[in-house]
C-alpha cells in the first residue's frame, strides 16, 4: 500500500458522484416498517411473544406460579353470550418454536466436587472391562474442543433416568464390537474429589503466594457403586437385526425373543384393542341376550 | 418477586390469587399504557433501522452455529464415531423409536411404525409442539443428510445468499437436530436456538450480504432510481408491479448505457426483532443472575470453585486461581458479575433513555395531548403498583429474616409494596431534577451508569474472561455474538474506521509524550484507543468511461474501512482498473490478491492467495460481473 494524493482535479460528473461523493446514510424511505394492518397485525405477535417470554423466566412456583398456570390453562370467558375456549398455551408455544429456557449456569452454586461416572462392562466370561468414557485422569490439557461426552457423563451423574438408556447403547456398543457377543451387565460407579475449600488451600501453603494450588489428581478419589444394568433385560440393550446387517453381523435367528423393543400403545394398538373389545362386547351382549345361543359346550 | 427464584418452597397460597391476578392486572395495564400512547409503541417496535449492526451479527452468529455444529462432526473419547452420529442417529444412544417415546410428544399417539400416520393432517397437528422428522427416520444415511444440508444453510447464512429463506430452513433443521434428544443440551445450544428463531424475522441479509451486493450491483448498473426501487415510491403497487416495471426500465436504462447517479444506499429495517433480541438477552442475563442466590456467589468464593472443576478449566491452574481468591481478585469479581447480571436489562433502559433525549433535541420524539400523557402516566403507575403489590408479598415471604426484623410483621407487605412504589417516581423526580440542574450528571448517567460502554463492554471482557479460563461450549462465543444487534449503524462504521486505522507514536496526532514510563504505562490503552491516524490507503485507477467508473463503484460499495482512493487515469485501459501496492501498479488477479487484504469481505482469500488460481478466482469476484 502507499501512501498517495491523487493528482488530477478532483473528478465531476458520475465518477465524482460514484467515488468521491459520500456514501449515503441507509435509505429510509418511509418512517415506519409497515403499513397499518400489518403494524396491527405484527404487533399481536410482538405483545404475545415478549408476554410469554417474560412469563417463561418467571420461576413456576411461589407467587408466580399462577401466572404460569393461567398461560397454559384453556379459559371460557363469555363472548357474544356464548362461552369460548381460550388458551395462550404458552408451553407449547415455547416447545413449538424451541424457545423453551432455562438459565441456571453455576446456578445456585458451582459444583464444589469434580464428578465422574465410571462406566464398566461385565462380559460373557465374568470380566469387568473399564470403559473409559469418565474423564477422570484422561482429559489431555490444553483443554481445547468442547468435550460433549463428558458433559453426557455429567447429565448421567444428575439425571437417573438417562442411565438405563446409556447402559442400553453401551450393551449394544459392546455387541457391534465383539463380533455380536452380547455383555453380561453394565456398572455404574461414581466418583468424585472435593474441591478444597479457599480458606484449606490457602492455609495449606501457609500464606504464600508461590506455594498456592494442589495438584487435581492428589485430590481423595471417592467412589460409589450406582447401578448395575443387565444387557439382556434392558430395553434395547441389544443389536436389532436392522443393525445387525448394518454391521455385517450374524443375524439373530429369534429376534422377537432376544431383541427387547420399546412398549409403546400406538394408535394402531389402541384402534385394534377397542375392536376387539367391541367384538368382545358384542359377543357377550349375544350371550345375555335372551334366547341367544350361548357358546357353551353341547 | 426475585427471591422466588430461590430454591426452598414456601407456601404463599394466602396471597397466590391476588398475586395472579394483580400480575395479569399489571400486563393488562402494560398494553392499556400503549393503547393510550400507540406513537411510543409505534416507535418501540416499528421503527426502521440501521441494518449494519445486525447484519454483523449474523455473521458472528452464524459462525458460532457453524462451529457448534461442525464440532460435533469428529469423534471423541470413548467413540470411534462422529458425536454427531452418536447424538442423532439410530447408530448411537437412541434408537429411532426410543427416542421418539421419550421425546416425540404427540408424535407418538398418532404415529405407528407400521401403519403410519392416523390421520392425513396429523402431521401438521404436530407442527404445533415438539415435532423433529428424526423421530420417524433416523439412519446415518438420513440424519447426516439432513445435518449437512443445515451445515450448508448456516454456511449461506452467514454469506447472506438468500438470507431469508436459508436462516428459516436452517432454524427448521437445527430445531429439528436439536429435537432428537436433549441429553447434550449446554447454556450455548438454548442461545443458539432463540436467536435463530428471532433471526427467522430479521432482515439480517441486507448488509454485508450476497444478497444485498446483487441487489446494489443491479440498481448501480441499471441506473434505476433507489427511490423508484422503494415501496414508497412506488406507492401501493405491490411487488409484481414493481418487479416487472423495474424490470423493464432496467433493460431500457442498460441499452441507453445509463447508470446509477449516485452509490446505492443500503435499506433500513424493521427493528421489532432486534428488540426483541435486546429483551432475550436482558432476560438472560437477569435470569441467570437472580438463580445465582447460592452462598458462594454471596461470599464470592464461585469463581474460585468454578475455575477449579476439572471438567471446565482449560488447564488446571489451581495455584493461580487461589492466588487470584487471596488477592481478593475473585471474590470480588463475582460478587460484581452477579450483581451486573440481575441489573442487566438496566442497560436497556439506558437505550431507551439515549433515545428519548435524542429524539427530543431533534424534535423526533412522538408527541401527544396532554391528556394522553397524563392518563398513560397514571396508567403506567397502576401497572407498577400491581407489580409492586406482588413484589411487596414475595418480600414478605422470601426475604432472608435478619433483613426482615426491622419491619413489624403485619406491616411488611405493605411497607415493602410502597417502597417499590415510590421508585419510579423517585427515579422520574431525580431525573426532571437533573436535566434542570446536573445536566453534565446526566448525560454521566445516561453515557456511562445506563450506557451500552458499560455494560457490553464488561460484558465482552467478561465473556472473553471465562473463555480464557473454562471452556463452557460455544456459550461465551455466542453470548458476545448477539451483543451486535445492541449497536448503531454509525458505531459499525466507526469500528471499521477503527480497525483500520493506526494507532499515532508519541508526539503524533495530539498523542503526549509521557515521560514518565508508569504514566506512560498507565495510558497505554487509553492512548491507543483515542490517539489513531488513518490507515494506508490503496489507489485504485480507472478509465474515465462510464462501464469503468461503474465497476470501480461496485469496488467502492465493499470498502467498509473507507481505504480505497480513486484516481482517473487515461492509461488504464478500458473496463479495466489498476491496483497501486507499494508503488507498482498492478492488473488482474495481482490487483485482485493484493485488494484481499483491503476490502473485508475477502480477507478469507488473504491466506491462499499465493496458491495457483486463487488470484484468479479473487479477480473473478471482484470483477463482479
Amino acid at each position: 500500500m502507499s501512501e498517495h494524493t491523487p493528482t488530477k482535479p478532483a473528478p465531476q460528473g458520475l465518477a465524482h458522484d460514484l467515488l468521491h461523493a459520500p456514501v449515503p446514510e441507509p435509505e429510509r424511505s418511509q418512517p415506519w416498517a409497515y403499513r397499518t394492518w400489518a403494524m396491527a397485525l405484527v404487533s399481536l405477535f410482538v405483545a404475545y411473544h415478549a408476554t410469554i417470554l417474560m412469563v417463561h423466566n418467571l420461576p413456576n412456583k411461589g407467587l408466580s406460579k399462577g401466572l404460569h398456570k393461567w398461560f397454559n390453562d384453556t379459559h371460557e370467558p363469555e363472548f357474544l353470550g356464548k362461552p369460548r375456549k381460550l388458551s395462550f398455551d404458552m408451553r407449547t408455544y415455547m416447545l413449538a418454536t424451541g424457545n423453551t429456557q432455562s438459565w441456571a449456569m453455576f446456578a445456585p452454586n458451582p459444583h464444589r466436587s469434580n464428578t465422574f461416572m465410571k462406566v464398566m462392562v461385565k462380559d460373557k466370561d465374568g470380566d469387568i472391562w473399564d470403559m473409559a468414557h469418565d474423564i477422570y485422569g484422561r482429559r489431555r490439557y490444553p483443554y481445547l474442543f468442547y468435550d460433549r461426552m463428558g458433559k453426557i457423563n455429567r447429565r448421567i451423574i444428575e439425571q437417573k433416568g438417562y442411565r438405563r438408556h446409556y447402559a442400553a447403547w453401551v450393551c449394544r456398543e459392546w455387541e457391534r464390537t465383539h463380533d455380536g457377543v452380547p455383555a453380561i451387565e453394565i456398572q455404574f460407579v461414581k466418583m468424585w474429589t472435593r474441591v478444597p475449600p479457599p480458606e484449606k488451600a490457602i492455609a495449606d501453603a501457609g500464606g504464600n503466594p508461590f506455594k498456592m494450588g494442589y495438584d487435581p489428581m492428589e485430590l481423595k478419589l471417592f467412589q460409589r457403586e450406582e447401578d448395575g444394568i443387565r444387557c439382556r433385560t434392558t430395553r434395547h440393550g441389544q443389536l436389532p437385526n436392522y443393525l445387525r446387517e448394518r454391521y455385517g453381523l450374524p443375524l439373530l435367528e429369534k429376534e422377537d425373543k432376544v431383541f427387547r423393543p420399546v412398549v409403546h400403545r400406538s394408535w394402531w394398538d389402541k384402534k385394534e384393542t377397542a375392536e376387539r373389545a367391541k367384538k368382545a362386547g358384542g359377543l357377550v351382549g349375544k350371550r345375555l341376550r335372551p334366547g341367544a345361543k350361548t357358546g357353551g359346550a353341547k | 418477586m426475585l427471591a422466588m427464584f430461590k430454591g426452598a418452597e414456601v407456601d404463599v397460597s394466602a396471597h397466590l390469587e391476588q398475586a395472579t391476578e394483580l400480575g395479569l392486572y399489571g400486563i393488562g395495564l402494560v398494553f392499556l399504557f400503549f393503547a393510550i400512547r400507540p406513537e411510543l409503541w409505534r416507535r418501540l417496535w416499528f421503527t426502521r433501522v440501521d441494518p449494519r449492526p445486525v447484519a454483523l451479527m449474523r455473521i458472528a452468529f452464524g459462525l458460532v452455529v457453524f462451529i457448534t455444529f461442525y464440532d460435533l462432526l469428529f469423534p471423541m473419547n470413548p467413540l470411534d464415531f462422529s458425536v454427531a452420529r452418536f447424538l442423532f442417529t439410530d447408530e448411537g444412544l437412541w434408537l429411532t423409536d426410543m427416542a421418539r417415546k421419550n421425546y416425540g410428544g404427540g408424535l407418538r399417539d398418532v404415529y405407528d411404525a407400521e401403519h403410519g400416520f392416523q390421520n392425513w393432517y396429523d402431521p401438521i397437528k404436530l407442527l404445533w409442539g415438539k415435532f423433529t422428522v428424526l423421530h420417524l427416520r433416523s439412519d446415518p444415511a438420513f440424519s447426516m443428510t439432513l445435518y449437512y444440508v443445515m451445515l450448508g444453510c448456516v454456511v449461506s447464512m452467514i454469506f447472506g445468499f438468500r438470507t431469508r429463506l436459508v436462516t428459516i430452513v436452517a432454524f427448521i433443521l437445527v430445531e429439528s437436530i436439536y429435537r432428537y434428544s436433549p441429553i447434550f443440551y449446554t447454556g450455548g445450544d438454548t442461545v443458539v436456538r432463540v436467536f435463530l428463531f428471532l433471526g427467522m424475522f430479521t432482515r439480517w441479509g441486507e448488509a454485508y450480504s450476497i444478497d444485498s451486493w446483487l441487489r446494489r450491483k443491479t440498481l448501480l448498473l441499471r441506473g434505476t432510481d433507489a427511490e423508484f426501487m422503494s415501496p414508497a415510491g412506488l406507492g401501493t403497487g405491490g411487488k409484481f408491479v414493481r418487479f416487472l416495471v423495474l424490470g423493464f426500465l432496467g433493460i431500457w436504462r442498460q441499452s441507453k448505457g445509463a447508470v446509477a447517479t449516485a452509490i446505492p444506499p443500503l435499506r433500513t429495517i424493521p427493528a421489532w426483532p432486534i428488540r426483541l433480541m435486546m429483551l432475550q438477552l436482558s432476560i438472560i442475563y437477569m435470569a441467570t443472575g437472580i438463580l445465582k442466590s447460592g452462598s458462594t456467589w454471596k461470599d464470592g468464593t464461585a469463581l474460585y470453585f468454578a475455575l477449579n472443576l476439572d471438567h471446565f478449566y482449560r488447564v488446571p491452574v489451581t495455584g493461580l486461581v487461589t492466588f487470584m481468591h487471596w488477592s481478593l481478585i475473585l471474590p470480588n469479581t463475582a460478587i460484581f458479575v452477579r450483581w451486573w447480571e440481575v441489573l442487566f436489562p438496566v442497560v436497556a433502559i439506558g437505550a431507551a433513555l439515549n433515545a428519548f433525549e435524542r429524539e427530543r433535541l431533534r424534535g423526533e420524539w412522538p408527541k401527544a395531548a396532554l391528556w394522553r400523557k397524563l392518563t398513560s402516566i397514571g396508567v403506567f403507575l397502576a401497572a407498577w403498583g400491581a407489580f409492586a403489590w406482588v413484589a411487596g408479598a414475595a418480600g414478605m415471604y422470601f426475604l432472608p429474616k435478619e433483613v426482615q426484623s426491622h419491619v413489624h410483621p403485619a406491616q411488611r407487605h405493605a411497607v415493602y409494596g410502597w417502597a417499590l412504589m415510590a421508585v419510579p417516581i423517585l427515579c422520574i423526580g431525580l431525573y426532571w431534577a437533573l436535566r434542570l440542574f446536573a445536566p453534565k450528571v446526566l448525560w454521566f448517567i445516561r453515557t456511562w451508569v445506563f450506557g451500552k460502554r458499560f455494560w457490553l463492554v464488561f460484558g465482552f471482557a467478561l465473556h472473553i474472561g471465562i473463555d480464557v479460563g473454562m471452556n463452557v461450549g460455544t456459550f461465551a462465543e455466542v453470548m458476545m455474538s448477539v451483543y451486535l444487534c445492541w449497536l448503531s449503524g454509525p458505531e459499525v462504521e466507526t469500528f471499521w474506521t477503527f480497525v483500520y486505522s493506526r494507532r499515532c507514536a508519541p508526539g503524533e496526532g495530539g498523542r503526549p509524550s509521557r515521560d514518565s514510563k508508569v504514566m506512560g504505562l498507565l495510558h497505554l490503552l487509553p492512548d491507543w484507543f483515542k490517539y489513531r491516524k488513518p490507515g494506508p490507503r490503496t489507489v485504485v485507477r480507472h478509465d474515465s468511461a462510464d462501464g469503468s467508473v461503474c465497476r470501480a463503484g461496485l469496488l467502492r460499495m465493499l470498502d467498509l474501512g473507507g481505504r480505497l482512493d480513486f484516481v482517473e487515469d487515461d492509461d488504464v485501459p478500458a473496463q479495466t482498473l489498476v491496483v497501486e501496492h507499494d508503488g507498482e501498479k498492478l492488473q488482474g488477479s495481482q490487483a485482485a490478491a493484493s485488494l484481499t487484504k483491503v476490502l473485508p469481505i475477502f480477507l478469507w482469500l488473504r491466506p491462499l492467495r499465493k496458491v495457483p488460481g486463487v488470484g484468479a478466482l479473487a479477480r473473478r469476484l471482484m470483477s463482479q460481473r
